[in-house]
């Protein structure tokens, strides 16, 4: 029966065998064989799935199929399988359709290894593979440039994000004397308070390490150069690795849940990594004039929130966004074909108000009282989501991971309601009801989903307090972020009404110089590429004029 | 310096002794040769260090480390691919320091010998193998460029074949300054790696651009081949070695 386990990464794997060696280059056996493999891959990943809800666990050769490693690989076959039927035709008339095939299911092979490795070699190997298969996926055509540039960089940072991992590994290994994560982990909890290298304690050390790999493939800030300029690679793969790849982050500290649970100061700066990327990936998802690049940086900023939802403790509401995120962005890429056409057909643009109002940014000239609509504003959202949360979980304000997680939803819940007043309609109230009906089914939806994959992932009530506790901070500091956190936004909102008063009023106020050097500063993303170009160009030249010195021997 | 000790030093090269093997490579022209070459040399520095009893002294792992810095960081420019082969192969030579074992020399010097023979196939077609000609040979020798691409894969590290283990053994054997440098030096490795790659494999083909026998069936079978028994070998070495 364990062998099972072995069964699932082994199908995709063999499926790229067989289309190498049987499939001809051009022919429609490539993809016939994959879907199939891929058919078998999903419907035993849900067998396996469903095994765990009757709470057996199958493990074996340093594999595992846990309730966190049944539900990725569900999702990893259910969206590869999505993705091969998708490139049946996309992909029919490129160079390499069967090198493509081949290449998808190593990759899908790859990543169920990853989801249900529980030894740290097999987890390692399979992280490195990502990267490597990933490279070729993007540069499936051999002929372009560009593509292959921007592969690299990816590449680049996927293995840059590789060595922490392999760190880690080290210190585990050496202080524990193990390769099995289940022991280790075991190990860990026994004896936490080993101290680690230059004297640094062990578990932190590590837990800061698997964050960092963590970072660079979930795209966090200052690693996430890689992530909007890779549209070059085909479509299919976009959507794989929107959906899927760039989401292993969330994986990755779910997976090391119990070594993070020790180490709160680590849970603090992966919630600020996140905040911090959450901010400028939509600063810059904005500030573009790309679509495919504003794609990008809208995953970006998801990631940011994905990793902000460990930092506070929320664990399994990670792994809910990422599947929830995965199945929006997967949805978007390989719909994005389809919305070509149908431009390609109809170029007429829809002069409705939702369009002005959300593309062209033209404000309705008509609004409703403000004043009773930011009062509904601030105090729907609160409402829905306290109520929601408080009917799944009595004790939950009890911790702070849900206080800030209510704060974020009803940032966005008042963010909504704000923006509809403004919309100009015949009906504006019951467009209102509309709009809170939805956010109630959502909030409500939201909620229990995330309790229930609470329940699922982390059944042992012990171990969810003793997250939430590590994940807490001094509440003055909580209160004081808090307040400065609205602060912030009711500034930001007040400053856009008044922009957009004056626009209705024909005002024109000069922009300030602060925020006309902010805005370039955004329109240069920053300047981290041009940082690390430049740092990449300095370290080639170093290595051009050592081979001159030493005459190329 | 113990005499038996600066042999070994040549044989598992340290700068700058290195810049003998590197010549030696130069000199020697045939793939066969070179694969020899590639084989023998690490094994017969280990053999040299075994047969002395010589208890290597401590700096001599922080030399090895500096070493395969410095070889790695050298590549990261280099154009002719022979010549990137040697510098690997110094820079791994090197790090057998850290865990100087047979097997592990094996492991890490047949993927070389493998590409060797891979480079010897492109030379005999298009007369060199440099970062930029011949380009576009995944266009103009898909087989060949396939074969290629596998064979740097193998031997840079890459899993699950056997390089992959030993970089990952000789990671888990070092202290952790020591896995620091180790695994900056194996970042160097694919960087360099893939700029070889993209300078041998991308571009489109020009109409008029030769377009030589590709690598026959037989030829893929047999990479194909080794790359199975690489495998065989990671496998081995991460089940019974690490």
């Amino acid at each position: 029966m364990d062998a099972l386990i072995v069964l699932l990464p082994a199908l995709p794997a063999l499926s790229a065998g067989a289309i190498q060696i049987l499939a001809s280059p051009r022919g429609q056996c490539a993809p016939r064989m994959s879907i199939g493999f891929g058919l078998a891959a999903f419907v035993l990943a849900l067998g396996l799935l469903a095994a765990t809800f009757n709470g057996s666990v199958l493990a074996g050769f340093g594999l595992v199929a846990d309730p966190l490693a049944t539900l990725m690989a569900t999702l990893i076959s259910g969206i590869g399988l999505v993705v091969r039927l998708y490139a049946r035709r996309y992909m029919a008339e490129e160079a390499g359709y069967r090198r493509f095939y081949v290449l998808l299911d190593l990759m899908i092979a790859t990543l169920l290894l990853m989801a249900l490795a529980d030894h740290l070699f097999v987890l390692l190997a399979a992280w490195h593979g990502v990267g490597v298969l990933l490279y070729f996926l993007l540069g499936q055509d051999t002929g372009s440039r560009p593509a292959h540039r921007y592969a690299l960089w990816t590449f680049f940072t996927y293995r840059v994000g590789d060595l922490p991992l392999v760190l880690a590994a080290v210190l585990l290994y050496q202080a524990y004397g193990s390769a099995s994560l289940t022991a280790l982990f075991a190990a860990v909890d026994a004896r936490p308070d080993l101290a680690g290298p230059f004297g640094l304690p062990l578990v932190d050390t590590v837990a800061a390490l698997v964050a960092l790999s963590a970072f660079a493939r979930s795209a966090q800030f200052l690693l996430h150069t890689w992530l909007p300029y890779t549209m070059s690679g085909p479509t299919p793969v976009s959507a794989l690795m929107h959906a899927g790849i760039v989401n292993a982050g969330g994986f990755l500290l779910n997976r090391f849940a119990p070594v993070l649970v020790h180490t709160s100061e680590v849970l603090h700066g992966i919630f600020i990594v996140g905040l911090v990327t959450a901010v400028v990936g939509s600063v810059l998802m904005l500030a573009q004039n790309d679509i495919k690049k504003s794609l990008g940086y809208s995953t970006m900023g998801q990631m940011g929130f994905m990793i902000m939802e460990v930092g506070v403790g929320a664990f399994s509401l990670a792994v809910y966004h990422l599947i929830a995120h995965g199945f929006f962005k997967g949805t978007l890429f390989l719909g994005a074909g389809g919305v070509i056409g149908e431009a390609r057909k109809n170029d007429g643009v829809p002069a409705n108000d939702l369009y002005t109002f959300v593309v062209e940014r033209r404000p309705a000239p008509r609004a409703q009282s403000w004043l009773v609509m930011a009062g509904l504003s601030l105090v729907l959202p609160i409402a829905v989501l306290v109520a929601a949360h408080g009917a799944v979980e009595a004790d939950l304000f009890q911790q702070q991971g849900a206080i800030v997680l209510l704060f974020f939803g009803w940032l966005a819940g008042a963010q909504l309601v704000f923006s509809t007043h403004r919309l100009q309609s015949e009906q504006p109230w019951r467009l209102f009801m509309l709009v809170l009906v939805s956010f109630v089914l959502v909030v409500l939806g939201y909620v229990l989903v995330s309790h229930a994959f609470d329940l699922f992932l982390y059944p042992d009530p012990a171990f969810r307090a003793r997250i939430a506790t590590a994940a807490g901070i001094d509440l003055v500091w909580f209160d004081l972020l808090v307040v400065v956190l609205t602060a912030v936004i009711v500034a930001g909102w007040v400053r856009a009404y008044r922009a957009e008063r004056d626009l209705l009023a024909g005002r024109v106020r000069p922009a300030p110089a602060l925020w006309r050097d902010f805005y370039a500063l955004v329109s240069r993303e920053f300047y981290v590429a041009d940082l690390y170009a430049g740092a990449a160009r300095a370290l080639l030249a170093l290595s051009g004029r050592l081979n001159l010195w030493m005459r190329w021997l | 310096m113990n005499p038996k000790l600066i042999l070994a030093a040549c044989l598992l090269p340290l700068f700058p002794f290195s810049l003998i093997f590197n010549a030696v490579f130069a000199w020697i022209r045939p793939p066969l040769a070179r694969a020899a070459l590639l084989l023998g040399w690490p094994l017969s520095g280990l053999w040299v260090l075994a047969a002395s009893g010589i208890t290597p002294p401590d700096w001599i792992v922080p030399w090895a480390l500096a070493t395969a810095l410095l070889y790695a960081l050298r590549a990261l420019t280099l154009r002719d691919a022979g010549q990137w082969l040697a510098y690997l192969s110094v820079s791994l030579g090197a790090l057998l320091w850290v865990q100087p074992e047979p097997a592990l020399a094996w492991a890490m010097s047949a993927p070389l010998a493998l590409l060797a023979l891979v480079l010897g196939a492109i030379v005999k077609r298009y007369g060199a193998a440099f970062a930029g000609y011949p380009d576009a040979l995944a266009a103009r020798s898909p087989r060949l460029a396939g074969v290629f691409a596998l064979a740097v894969l193998a031997a840079i590290g890459t899993p699950p074949l056997s390089s992959f283990f030993v970089w990952l053994s000789w990671a888990l054997t070092a202290t952790p300054g020591a896995a620091v440098v180790l695994l900056v030096v194996w970042l160097l490795w694919s960087w360099a790696a893939i700029r070889l790659l993209q300078g041998l494999l991308v571009g489109e083909a020009l109409p008029e651009a030769a377009r030589p026998v590709d690598l026959g069936r037989a030829g893929v079978w047999l990479a194909a081949l080794a790359l199975v028994a690489l495998l065989a070998g990671g496998l081995w070495i991460a089940g019974g070695r690490i």
